[in-house]
């Protein structure tokens, strides 16, 4: 009877540091790079000490977004009937500093039916959506998934 | 800025590729042979694919 209650106190025990573990790696989310990430292209990278990628991510991401300012492309804004217009507001929020500069230094571009609009449009989009891709690339390095 | 669509091609497969290979391999060569692997293909597809809409409107 008392193996029975020692294996199982055992079992117990193991469990709680598995739960223990896991609620510890939960907390351990890198937020710093991820933030740094978000608000600059590259800035996880550059607070990682992973200088030269941080810099090609800037340089790739920024040109992105310049071009999409010089066609004229538009941003998209939230609307409670519109998931697209939602999405593309919540990908061109994704470009960080980009977006938030733009948006405080007046840019503004009327809805035209012009396919340089239209370029400009997508790439202040795709933009933010690679900045996604660096921002996890981010995280992985300060996991340590990555080197 | 009136860019033509080859140029705006040409730029977003660039900055493409170049966070695609930063983002996707571990050592620098891997990194560098994916994101010039990615850049060629997007071009193969831009110019290949300009030629079948060229040849199929004749």
């Amino acid at each position: 009877m008392n193996d029975t209650w020692d294996s199982a106190s055992t079992a117990i025990g193991e469990l709680m540091a598995r739960k223990d573990e896991a609620v510890a790696n939960d907390k351990a989310i890198p937020i710093g790079p991820m933030v740094a990430g978000w608000l600059l292209p590259g800035g996880g990278h550059f607070v990682l000490g992973k200088v030269g990628r941080g810099a090609l991510l800037l340089a790739a991401i920024g040109l992105l977004f310049v071009f999409g300012l010089l066609n004229d492309g538009r941003f998209f804004e939230p609307a409670a009937g519109s998931p697209i217009d939602t999405m593309g507001f919540l990908g061109n929020l994704c470009a960080g500093l980009f977006y938030i500069v733009a948006k405080f230094a007046g840019y503004t571009s009327a809805i035209s039916a012009s396919p340089h609009s239209d370029y400009g449009t997508k790439f202040l989009l795709i933009a933010g959506l690679l900045n996604v891709l660096a921002i996890l690339d981010a995280h992985d390095i300060a996991v340590g998934k990555k080197s | 800025m009136e860019s033509s669509h080859f140029t705006a091609a040409v730029i977003f497969a660039l900055s493409t590729s170049v966070v695609f290979g930063v983002t996707s391999r571990n050592t620098d060569a891997e990194r560098l042979r994916y994101g010039a692997q990615v850049f060629g293909i997007f071009l193969a597809v831009l110019i290949g694919g300009s030629w079948l809409m060229y040849l199929l409107r004749r």
